[in-house]
């Protein structure tokens, strides 16, 4: 710009970097107040609904690896008496579970549903959202058989992240009444596990 | 000047007041019937879900929050709950009698959402409170289903966001009388 000589009209090659540059200022302006203040799009919470039901209906089917698939690679799950890091860890947690008969090899029905309610999502910025969603397990009903009810209630409280256009969970803590804190505070390293009652009472009804 | 303007050949105006009649009978009937869009129906699952999870928490000011600076709460059929103050003062007093009881959820399922316009909508949404059915204390008092009903909602959008700016328990029990209106009231 210095270059320019009041009252000596800028040429059509300076006029076009001129009105660059003032793109460009305005781009990363809007980008900066954007970023402090992002409130998410129906995208972004149509992608966090479908993680949820899809988290839910991996776990219910014993689907190891979808399960595994809707955490970050080092994503975490907590609850009160475990601590699972890295999708390898998921995973594993699952095929335990299904070494121990569940589902109902008679139905192939899954014993138990985990039905959400709306998550409450509150974005930190375009890439990185925390979330509070209300679960219910409730015990399968069928003709031939009858449920146990409401089995488990709480809520998960997640860290959700960004990761190539998908949205992901990079920790979730299941919180649930009366339960006491997990054994990791904050998600252990990667390749290391907690368990202080591994598989008691939760999923091994 | 006057004198060189030469008048719009007839066709061209003509054309012109189909196109100005049409924008004001399409922006007319837009008003009449209007149907929300996808992020009026997020912001307002989102309304919902932070007034469940607040109110879960004891949390008066997330819970205010979700109304109209001077919104109302129906609080069964006879008590009204007028604006913000009164509604963090209420979850105050309300908090400490429910300490030494099982916790309890609330799960609010978005019903059919009736927009009066752009800026209005009324909603009415089957509500459940579950208690608690944690892992460490299952099944103790107060467990499974703990209250049914609904909330019917007046929302109002203000500077783009919706909020509560009516909301009434709906029980629908036996004893069920429909809220009364409530008197204008000043914050205590």
């Amino acid at each position: 710009m210095d270059n320019v000589r009041p009252g000596v009209s800028a040429t059509p090659a300076e006029k076009l970097r001129r009105l660059m540059m003032a793109g460009v200022l305005a781009s990363l302006t809007a980008a900066l107040a954007h970023a402090g203040s992002y409130e998410g799009t129906a995208d972004d919470y149509s992608q966090i609904n479908r993680l949820m039901t899809r988290y839910s209906a991996a776990l219910d089917n014993r689907d190891a690896q979808g399960w595994a698939s809707v955490f970050t690679q080092a994503g975490a799950f907590r609850d009160f008496h475990l601590c699972l890091v890295g999708r390898k860890q998921i995973a594993a947690f699952v095929e335990q579970l299904k070494s121990r008969g569940q589902p109902s090899e008679a139905t192939a029905r899954p014993r138990s549903h985990h039905i959400n309610g709306h998550p409450w999502i509150e974005y930190l910025d375009r890439d990185h959202a925390t979330a509070h969603t209300f679960v219910m397990v409730v015990g399968d009903v069928g003709r031939n058989h009858v449920g146990s009810g409401i089995e488990v209630t709480g809520t998960y409280d997640d860290q959700l992240k960004r990761v190539g256009g998908h949205w992901l969970i990079a920790d979730r803590r299941e919180i649930s009444p009366g339960d006491g804190p997990p054994p990791c505070e904050q998600a252990a390293p990667p390749g290391r596990t907690s368990h202080q009652q591994p598989l008691e009472t939760h999923d091994g009804k | 000047m006057a004198n060189n303007r030469r008048a719009p050949p007839a066709g061209l105006s003509t054309a012109a007041g189909v196109a100005v009649a049409c924008m004001l009978f399409g922006s007319g009937a837009e008003a009449a019937e209007y149907q929300g869009t996808v992020d009026d129906y997020v912001q307002i699952t989102q309304l919902q879900a932070r007034y469940d999870y607040a109110l879960d928490n004891w949390n008066g000011k997330a819970w205010a929050a979700v109304f109209t600076a001077n919104g109302v709460f129906h609080m069964g059929a006879t008590r009204c709950i007028v604006g913000h103050e009164q509604m963090i003062a209420l979850l105050e007093k309300m908090a400490p009698s429910y300490a030494n009881l099982p916790p309890q959820q609330h799960v609010t399922v978005t019903g059919p959402i009736t927009y009066i316009d752009e800026d209005h909508a009324w909603v009415h949404s089957p509500i459940m409170v579950i208690g608690s059915a944690g892992f460490v204390r299952p099944l103790v008092a107060g467990t499974g289903l703990a209250f049914t009903g609904a909330y019917d909602d007046t929302l109002i959008r203000v500077n783009g966001r919706w909020f509560i700016a009516d909301r009434s328990e709906n029980t629908k029990t036996a004893d069920f009388k429909p809220p009364a209106p409530c008197a204008p009231q000043q914050p205590q």
